[in-house]
Formats: structure tokens, sequence, C-alpha cells
């Protein structure tokens, strides 16, 4: 391996350093801060390292990882996400069962290491290499919370069903091999007249996929372990996880050369029209938010799916830009809703529901303020990131002449709104004043800072669109 | 720059109110509303300064400045006569929504105000942008006050639950807007995309994209983007449905800014943009719209007679008003838009002063049923004699704004379409018999509550002076419509020029 490679790696290897340091740290020390501080310094490292090289040329590595400016942006963005994570996971050590949190720092950094390689996979062995790594780390970690029924059912949900996501995946590789004798995604772009192998592996990799993007008819598991998992984990699956998927569904796309007409684009498209549908649909009647968010997210994929569809540069530039919104908007969510609601402690075994933020908006406006722009944001209203992220949508459906899917966003949109404002109009409902958890300074001002983003995303969105110009 | 202080200035006055509202004494708890009124009042003499007649039939005054390069998106803001007219609509039923609030909101009264002056800083931006984008941007973004002011300050119905009634009356507007904005979110990046294919720019300028706009079928296809969205807003029937729950629910201020100003931007929008940029396709369109401005007139009307509460009465009639405006764009020549944007500015104005008159019975007396008051004229000799002069100028007296305004409509549209006038006329007929209902129902017969208390007190100074206020400006534009027209003038002889082309091919 030449050190141009390895100049290219360094986020990598920093992030496989720290993930193990944390974990061998908790093991002998008995604060938590300890091992926090090795992740949290790590994954900043890795940040700082993926941005520093920004314009360094595009380097593979033995055809296996492909280190271009499109992985080092999902790296930054992944890191940046996962820190914010690893501060919230830290801030509500000593809070309810996840009084212990030492060793989730270091399953945290593995799970972020295992995303990283995800997004820069170049070859089939990475990309299950990825997959796996992050799927065990999550595992782990959903169920943390291991004295609570909720915890554990959430758990053995993710681990039988993403152990049978990775098993599809496993087999429609080897399907793809069987026809093409290679493992490579450049192989992959050659492929002619390939025969029913061919698209039956290539389905059943983005079934996998798709699992994880908790797509419909894959969303099964998502409400449940939104709901069980402890919030911080949550925040981590809704955002690494997915954006490290839907990168990969991207790079995937764009390599093969995506054309509307071809089986898998049908399909992918029957499934974001259903996942827009069904969540949004699902999501009307839930009083418990993290379910309610859990339904939200399946129809925002469905949406950022749309554009990964549409095809093109543009469309690329669309899904990454919705990528960087939905990462701020969802954990600034996460955090205001941890932070609203004594959510997965033992008195409110059930997670968060829409009753425990009534007159929020009273009791703490500047919690409550974050939330409503949180969620203003999910629903796409001008002035956050959501807005943005909504207009480069219907901007490459409309450029792709993709009238069916861009209606179904509208529809979608149109049934979303009505559970936003619901919960919106209950934050400023008269209510009562209690569950409410002592929060840390640090944490609100962690919140604030993601606000300041969303608006940002929102107001002046030159800058981020020049970023998310990548070719993926 | 002054373009920008006239919507900066509600922006600016909103986080005072919402500051001064902090206050606990009775003298205090009026700051706010005087920051309020004094900001519109100031913002008032701003855009009176901006009167340009000179500058003939191009924009007033126009600044661009760029925001969002990679889309080619600008700030830019353009001031016409239509847009002044619209202006000086929206402030001055502003004003009047701040001063009748006065009496009616005791809970939070700074972040009411707030929350007013953060919506008519929305109207007056969707009123003078002139890139697409910030247009639309403004369009969603005066949804987000409007709802908040139904959903936390308005009164519902009765026989509901009352925070809840309004509440889903507030979601019910917002959804119906906000999906139908998308639509015409989509119609406008696929006018970009088509003007980029076209040009190899990027741009949601108004001026450059109109060059660019499609004839043909896909010019049909995205006028009809715009005008479901504008539409919704008018509104026309069928998409009329969330009118008179969020009229109704809204508190006074609240149904003063929705029936006054926030109707008005659906029919503006079709003005400034719908017709110009594709006038091929509204050639094509026209009929069909004249028609379903019949509908409106006619269903309106009819639903108004069948209701029993004062304010849902006139929130149906709105819909039969707002028919003609509908009709009269859709006519296509100067005579019917003069009468269009005259019956915009004599509906803003007589409806703004028939719901004030609600707002004040419903205060008085604690409800809009008609059949539970009835004899109020021996006891409010005045406000009746103000409520048959607003239903009257509505029914379509001569001398009176409206007059001018469907007059002019029918006229038109008699001279596009003839049986659409024909049929359109059966609506003032229908208006007459809801308009005296309105009042034979609540100030005529028996009196039906114990006539000792304070609730058939007759209207105090305040409220003489607004209605007054609203009296004079009906009266003025129905002796001296031209005042109008001659504002209106040079705007009114370019779209004619834009859209007799589209007529020619």
């Amino acid at each position: 391996m030449s050190a141009v490679e390895l100049q290219a790696l360094l986020p990598l290897i920093v992030l496989a350093a720290t993930g193990t340091g944390a974990l061998v740290a908790a093991a002998f020390a008995e604060r938590a801060a300890v091992p926090f501080s090795i992740a949290a310094l790590g994954t900043l490292a890795a940040l700082v390292a993926a941005v520093a090289e920004w314009h360094a040329p595009a380097v593979d590595v033995d055809g296996l990882l492909r280190v271009d400016a499109f992985a080092r942006l999902y790296w930054a963005l992944l890191s940046a996400s996962t820190f914010v994570v690893l501060i919230f996971m830290h801030a509500r050590s000593g809070v309810g069962p996840e009084q212990r949190t030492g060793e989730t720092h270091g399953l945290f950094v593995l799970a972020l290491l295992g995303a990283c390689v995800l997004v820069a996979s170049g070859h089939f062995a990475s990309l299950f290499m990825g997959l796996e790594l992050l799927s065990v780390s999550l595992f782990i970690l959903i169920a943390w919370h291991c004295l609570m029924p909720r915890s554990i059912e959430a758990g053995v949900k993710y681990l039988v069903l993403a152990g049978l996501a990775s098993g599809f995946a496993l087999f429609g590789m080897a399907l793809v091999y069987a026809e093409i004798g290679a493992l490579d995604f450049a192989a992959l772009a050659d492929v002619e007249g390939a025969g029913a192998w061919w698209w039956a592996g290539i389905a059943l990799l983005l079934a996998g996929l798709a699992f994880k993007l908790s797509l419909v008819p894959f969303h099964f598991w998502t409400p449940d372990v939104y709901q069980g998992a402890p919030l911080p984990v949550t925040a981590f699956l809704a955002t690494v996880s997915k954006i490290a998927a839907l990168a990969l569904l991207l790079r995937l796309s764009a390599t093969v050369g995506l054309e509307p007409g071809t089986p898998w684009w049908t399909a992918l498209a029957v499934v974001a029209g259903a996942s827009m549908l069904a969540g949004n649909w699902l999501a009307l009647r839930q009083q418990n938010l993290q379910r309610l968010l859990a339904y939200s997210s399946i129809a925002h994929m469905g949406y950022a799916l749309t554009a990964v569809l549409a095809g093109g540069a543009f469309g690329a530039e669309a899904v990454v830009f919705y990528t960087l919104f939905y990462a701020a908007t969802t954990l600034g969510a996460f955090i205001a809703i941890a932070i609203a609601t004594a959510a997965g402690t033992e008195s409110n075994a059930e997670g968060a529901t829409i009753d425990n933020i009534r007159g929020l908006a009273h009791r703490n406006p500047l919690v409550g303020a974050a939330l409503v722009l949180m969620l203003l944001s999910l629903a796409g209203i001008p002035l956050t990131g959501g807005f943005v992220g909504k207009f480069y949508v219907l901007a490459a459906g409309a450029r792709a002449e993709l009238w069916g899917l861009t209606a179904l966003v509208i529809v979608g949109s149109g049934i979303g709104l009505f559970y936003y404002l619901r919960v919106v109009t209950t934050m400023f409902a008269a209510g009562d004043a209690e569950r409410f958890v002592a929060s840390s300074r640090l944490i609100v001002a962690l919140l604030v800072l993601l606000a300041l983003v969303v608006v940002w995303l929102g107001i002046l969105p030159h800058s981020a669109m020049q970023a998310a110009r990548v070719v993926p | 720059m002054a373009l920008i202080w006239v919507i900066l200035i509600p922006l600016l006055a909103a986080p005072i109110c919402w500051w001064a509202g902090r206050a606990r004494t009775d003298a205090e708890l009026k700051v706010p509303l005087i920051v309020a009124l004094l900001a519109l009042l100031f913002d008032l003499v701003l855009v009176l300064n901006l009167f340009d007649p000179a500058s003939g039939g191009g924009w007033w005054l126009a600044i661009d400045m760029p925001w969002i390069p990679r889309f080619g998106i600008t700030l830019s803001l353009a001031l016409d006569g239509l847009g002044f007219v619209m202006l000086l609509l929206a402030l001055v039923l502003g004003i009047a929504a701040a001063w009748v609030s006065a009496r009616e909101i005791r809970e939070a009264s700074g972040a009411f105000y707030a929350t007013l002056m953060l919506s008519i800083a929305g109207v007056l931006g969707v009123f003078l942008a002139v890139d697409l984008f910030l247009f639309f941007l403004f369009w969603e973004l005066m949804l987000v006050p409007v709802y908040f002011l139904i959903a936390a300050w308005g009164h519902g119905d009765a026989e509901r639950s009352s925070t809840q009634s309004s509440t889903q009356s507030a979601i019910k507007f917002f959804i119906y807007t906000q999906a139908s904005g998308l639509l015409m979110l989509l119609a406008i990046v696929a006018l970009v995309w088509l003007h980029f294919d076209a040009t190899g720019e990027l741009t949601f300028a108004f001026d450059a994209l109109r060059d660019t706009a499609p004839d043909g079928p896909a010019g049909v296809w995205l006028l009809l983007g715009f005008l479901i969205a504008f539409a919704v807003k008018l509104p026309a029937v069928p998409l009329h449905g969330w009118l008179p729950d969020a009229h109704t629910d809204a508190p006074t201020g609240g149904s003063v800014i929705l029936a006054g100003i926030l109707l008005k931007t659906g029919a503006y929008g079709l003005l400034r943009f719908g017709l110009p940029l594709f006038p091929d396709a509204a050639v094509v369109i026209a009929p069909y719209a004249m028609w379903l401005g019949v509908v409106a007139v006619l269903y309106g009307a009819w639903l108004a007679y069948a209701q029993t509460d004062f304010k849902r009465l006139v929130a149906y009639s709105s819909i039969s008003h707002m028919g003609f405006v509908l009709i009269g764009i859709f006519a296509l020549n100067i005579q019917a838009w003069q009468g269009a944007v005259m019956q915009m500015i004599a509906h803003g104005l007589s409806t703004a002063a028939l719901f004030v008159v609600a707002g004040i019975l419903q205060r008085r007396i604690g409800t809009r049923e008609m059949s539970a008051v009835g004899g109020l004229w021996h006891h409010m000799p005045v406000l009746g004699g103000f409520t048959l002069l607003f239903a009257i100028a509505s029914i379509g007296l001569p001398g009176l704004a409206n007059f001018i305004g469907e007059f002019l409509v029918l006229l038109g549209a008699y001279k596009a379409h003839a049986p659409v006038a024909v049929v359109a006329a059966l609506g003032l007929v229908l208006a007459a018999v809801y308009g005296l209902v309105l009042v034979q129902r609540s100030f005529h017969g028996p009196l039906e509550i114990p006539p000792t208390s304070d609730a058939v007190a007759d209207a105090t100074v305040d409220e003489r002076m607004l209605l007054a206020l609203f009296a004079l400006l009906v009266a003025v534009l129905g002796v001296q419509p031209q005042l109008l027209f001659d504002v209106l003038g040079p705007w009114l002889d370019g779209l004619a020029v834009v859209i007799d082309a589209g007529v020619d091919s």
C-alpha cells in the first residue's frame, strides 16, 4: 500500500484506532468520560482529516475502496453526525437505564467506520464488510437498555431482520458474480445483455439496502426499533445508517447507469411511491413521537429515492443536499425530544408521546422553538433546510420528467403536514410541566447549533449547494 | 432599498411587539398594539411616497440582488401600479386588523401582534416579489403566521370544543394551500428547466422566463399548476373547502387579514404571473375558468343564504364575490380587469367591515347565531346602519365601489362570452337575498336577548372610527373609480398587449 493510499485512508485508520481504543478504555476507566473523550476526539480528527483532503485527487485503493470527493464529503457528514450523537449519548449518562454509557462510544465509532467504508466502497467485498460492521455494532447499541423489554424487543427484531437483509445482499452479490464473474463496481458498468441471474442478483442486493433505508415493504422494523432503542442510538440509526445506505445506493445506481424503463428502475420507483404514501399515511395516527418520526423517515427516504431515480449529476446533487439537511434536522428533532421528555427512562418506558410535549413552547421556549423548527424543516416550510431539500427533489423530478413520482411527493407532503402541524399545535397548547428532564448546557447548545445549521441551509444554501455537487 | 424596507418594517416590528407583550399592567398591554399601528402607518406613508405615475408601463422601482447563484435565484422586488394598489390595500386592512384586535385579544397580545406583523410582511413580499422562487417563498411563508393566528387565537365553533375546532380549521387551511402551492413550485421549476434548455441559463426571474414560456399543451399544463394554487386562495369552487372554517374560526383580526388580503393574493398571482407568462394557454383555459367563476358566484351565494351564523354567511359570500374576480381575470379585456381589481379592493373593504361587525356582535352578545339575536336595531342604531351600508355595498348598490367592480366585470365578460355574463348576473339577485337576510335576521324582528345588559351597547368611538374609514373608502372608490384606474392604466395596457398577442396566435 502506497503512501498516497495510506494518506487517503487516514480518516478510516483514525476511526479504527479510535473505536478499538475507546472500547479498551471503557473496560479499564471508571468514568464514562474517558471513552467518550477518546471517541469524540477521534471522530473530530476523522472529520478534520476528511475535510483537509477535500480537494485532493481521487484515490483508488486496491479496487476495494474509492476515495474521491463524494466519499470524503460523506465521511465528513457522517463523522459530524456521529460527533453529535456521541455528545448526545454522553449527556444522557446518568439518566435512566443508560447510566453506563462508556462502551457505547467505542461501538458508535466502529459503526461509523462501517458506514464510512460503505460510502467509499468500490467492490462488493468492501461493501459487505462495511454493511456488517455497521449492523453488528448497531445490534448491541439498540439493545443497550438490556433491562427494558422494549429495548430487547427492538434489538432482536433488528438482529433478525438485519441478518436476513445481509443474507439477501450476499446472495445477490453471489448471483451477480455468477453472471459476470467480477465483484468490483467498475465491472458492473460494462455489463451488456445481462440475463435473469443478473437482474435477480441486483434485486436481492437492493432489497438488502432497502431494509437499511426502511423503504416499504422492508420497513416493518422501523417503528419498533425507533421506539425501543435508546434515543441517541435511534438518532444514529436515522441519520448515519440511512445516509450511508442512501449514498451507496446513489453510487451503485450511478455506476450501473440507472435508466428509466429498466426492471430495477421500475421496481425502485414503485418502492419510492409506496414509501411516500405508506410512511405518511401510517404516521397520521401515531401518538408516540418516536414512532411518528419513524414513519416520517420512511416517507423522507421515499422523497430522496425520487431524486436518486431522477439520476444524472443533478439528481445526485439533490440527494446529497437532501442528506445534509436531513442529518441536521433529524438529529435536532431527536435531541429536542430527548430534552423535553423523559423518553427511554424507567418513568417513561414507552417513549415520548405527543402528550409529553404538551405546552412545551411555554415551558421551555428555546427547546420548543428548536423542535418547531425541526418539524417545519421536515415538513418542508421555507427558510428551513427542509424546504430547499424538497425544492431539490421537485427540481430533480421535473428535470427527469418523472411527473408521477413528483405528484406523489406533493401528495405525501400534503399528508405529512397534518401530523407535523398536530405536534406543533400540541406544543403551544396549555399543558402541565411534568416529565421534564434536567439537561446539560452542552446538549442545549448543541441543539441551538443544529437549529442554526437548519436555518442556514434554508436561508443561505449556496455554499452547501456547491459542496453537494460531487460525482458519485 | 425602499422596497426592502416596505417588507422589513413589519418584520422588524414583530420582535418588538413580542418583547413589549411581556408587560403586565393594563396601560403597558397597549404597547404592542401601538407599535404595530405605528409600524404599519409608517409603512403606509413609505408606500405612498413611492407613487410614481410618470414612469409609464414599466416598473416604477425595482431592486435586484443575488441570493442563490447556483440556481440564478435573486432577491428581486419590483413595484408597478397593480403592486402599489395591492400594497395599499394590504396596509390599510393590516391597520384595521390591528385596530379591531385591541379589545378582542386578551391573551398573549404581544405574540398576537408579532404574528400579525409577520403575516403582513409575508403578504407584502408576495405583492413585491418578481423572482418566482422568492414569490413562492413568500407565498408559503405567509401561511405559517396565519396558521398560528387561527389555531392559537381562534374562537371556533360553539358546538365543538373551541380550540380543537380552530386548530382543525387552521390545519385544513394550511394543507390546502401548501399542497396546491407545491404544484405551483413544480410548474415554476418546469418553466425554469425549459428556459435552461433553451438558453443554457438557470434563472427564476419573471422577465427572463416569460420569453421562453411554452405555448401549446405544455403551456396549458404549466398554467394549470399555477391556476390550482391560485384557485385555492381565491377560492374557486371546488377548491374552497378550507375557507368557511378558516374565516369563521379565526379571530376578527385574522378574518380581516384572510378575507381582505390573503384571498387577493390568488387573484394577484394570476394577473401578475399567470396571464403574462402563458397568454396562449390563458386564451385556451379562459372559457372554462370563467364558467368556474360563475359556479363560484352562484354556489357561494346559495350557501351563504342557508347560513345561520353571521360570520359563516359573510365567509360564503366571499366565495361568491371572488367568483366575479375569477370571471373578470379570464374575460381577458381591460374593462373586466379593471372590474376585477376594483372588486378585489371593494370586497376586501366591505367584507372586512362585515367581519368587524361580526366580531363586535360576538364580543357583546357571545354568539354569532343570527336566530339568537334579532331586533338589535333599536339598541344599536349606529352598528345597524353600518351593517346595512356594507351589506348593500356587497349587493352592489350603485355609488359604492362593489357596484363598479361587478358592473365592469359583467361588461367585460359580456364582450368575451355573453352567456357567462348573463348567468353570473343572477348572482347579483342572490346577493340581494342573502345580504338583506343578514341585516333582517340580526337587526330587525323581536329582540331575543335581555335588553338591559351591556350586550346591546352600541358601537364605541373606536369601532365607529374604523367602520367609518371603511365606509369612506368604499364610497370614494364608488364615486371616483377613475382614481384607481389612473394608477392601474399603464399596467393594464401592458397586460392587454401581451394577451392580444396570445389571442392572435
